[in-house]
């Protein structure tokens, strides 16, 4: 057999997995579907003086400036750092359904189109049941500061790089989802809300690791070496850039804290928040490196060559 | 928003704006009051968060929601004009 034949089988095999897998992932999310608007209830007000986060996901924790804050100074912090989890998980998933809105019945998505429909459908809660806590308990939606605007010109590198930041931003979310979700300390609709995102992101992750395998199959046989670079070095920045997403001057501020940009900048080079972001990234690393997209780490100083711009 | 005069720039403060987008790319020297900062590749969107974090720090105050746009980051001028001179 020769080297097209066994490629060409090779695609049409990865085709069929991925086909089957997405009619499974089709067949749970009916099983699973909820009414968002009936699953939860809502309690009129929450504890001022319990912890709404837990505390080993606070942007202090590991760091010195924890002891400096008192009890209810931590208290209210995770009061406002979950509502800057659930703010740009809100902003995030607009961004990743304006993705999917743009590939949904595009040739080159046919195995996805039918899951996307469930994709759109879940986020869509998602996206309500966080702002909604986010407007009843903290008043307001932090609004987001990115700006988007383009540096690949490519477009199957830009669908791909949006769908390796979906996988990237649910792994990393996840990751909280599941601690919150477990913390008996927690009210229990931030443990539901992070227990019912959690569920239904296992799919859209299932999806994610596939979709992002196979597009960047077809990119590292189709670009050089110097462009895979370039990819590489974008996402490992972003991810950088999503871990530090957690650390909001105006979460800061909304806690009583004097001086939220000093904050910021002080809590992300903590040594002890290192650790904490490997941790954090550890699942879509592992599979980021063991796939080569990735291989820079993150936040090793000098990871990200002089004079690569993406956007 | 006024533009301001080349005598009534705060100098200080566009010298530390111009500090941290050399020191983010290596590009001291280069980068001038008109230096189209995004599509020269001064600036990408990961690196504007910050950025604009850093012209809140400077400045003291939050940069309004309906002010982050990108055309109102393309220059150290247009920054300065935006959110330094007459603000």
């Amino acid at each position: 057999m020769s080297e097209t034949n066994r490629s060409d089988e090779g695609s049409r095999k990865g085709k069929g997995d991925l086909a089957a897998l997405m009619r499974r992932l089709c067949d749970l999310s009916v099983d699973r579907a909820y009414d968002p608007y009936r699953e939860f209830e809502w309690p009129a007000t929450l504890t001022q003086t319990a912890p709404w986060m837990s505390e080993d996901l606070l942007s202090v924790h590991g760091t010195p400036y924890r002891d400096d804050l008192s009890t209810e100074q931590r208290c209210r912090l995770g009061h406002w750092e979950l509502v800057n989890f659930f703010s740009f998980n809100v902003h995030g998933i607009k961004e990743l359904m304006q993705t999917v809105l743009t590939c949904i019945y595009k040739s080159g998505h046919e195995t996805t189109w039918e899951y996307f429909h469930h994709f759109l459908d879940e986020e869509n809660k998602h996206m309500w049941f966080f702002a909604e806590f986010c407007r009843r308990y903290g008043g307001k939606v932090y609004f987001t500061q990115k700006m988007q605007f383009p540096a690949f010109s490519e477009d199957d590198i830009r669908t791909f790089i949006a769908f390796a930041k979906i996988l990237i931003s649910e792994q990393v979310s996840d990751f909280y989802n599941v601690r919150m979700a477990a913390d008996e300390t927690l009210p229990p609709i931030v443990r539901k809300l992070n227990r019912v995102h959690h569920e239904d992101e296992s799919r859209h992750i299932a999806m994610g690791l596939n979709v992002v395998h196979a597009m960047y199959t077809a990119l590292a046989e189709k670009y050089p070496d110097n462009t895979l670079r370039q990819i590489e070095s974008y996402l490992s920045r972003y991810m950088k850039f999503f871990v530090e997403s957690f650390y909001n001057p105006a979460a800061y501020r909304d806690a009583g804290l004097d001086e939220p940009y000093e904050w910021r900048n002080k809590l992300i080079e903590a040594p002890g928040r290192t650790a904490f972001h490997s941790r954090a990234l550890q699942k879509t690393l592992k599979f980021f490196q063991s796939n080569a997209i990735v291989t820079l780490d993150p936040f090793a100083s000098g990871s990200v060559p002089p004079g690569v711009q993406a956007g | 928003m006024s533009e301001a005069h080349d005598d009534q720039i705060d100098y200080a403060a566009v010298a530390r704006l111009r500090d941290w987008l050399a020191a983010k790319n290596g590009r001291a020297g280069e980068i001038t009051m008109d230096t189209d900062l995004i599509n020269e590749g001064v600036l990408d969107s990961l690196q504007m968060v910050n950025f604009l974090l850093y012209i809140e720090e400077i400045r003291g105050r939050e940069i309004p929601e309906a002010m982050v746009q990108p055309a109102y980051f393309t220059s150290l001028r247009v920054i300065y004009d935006t959110f330094f001179h007459g603000f």
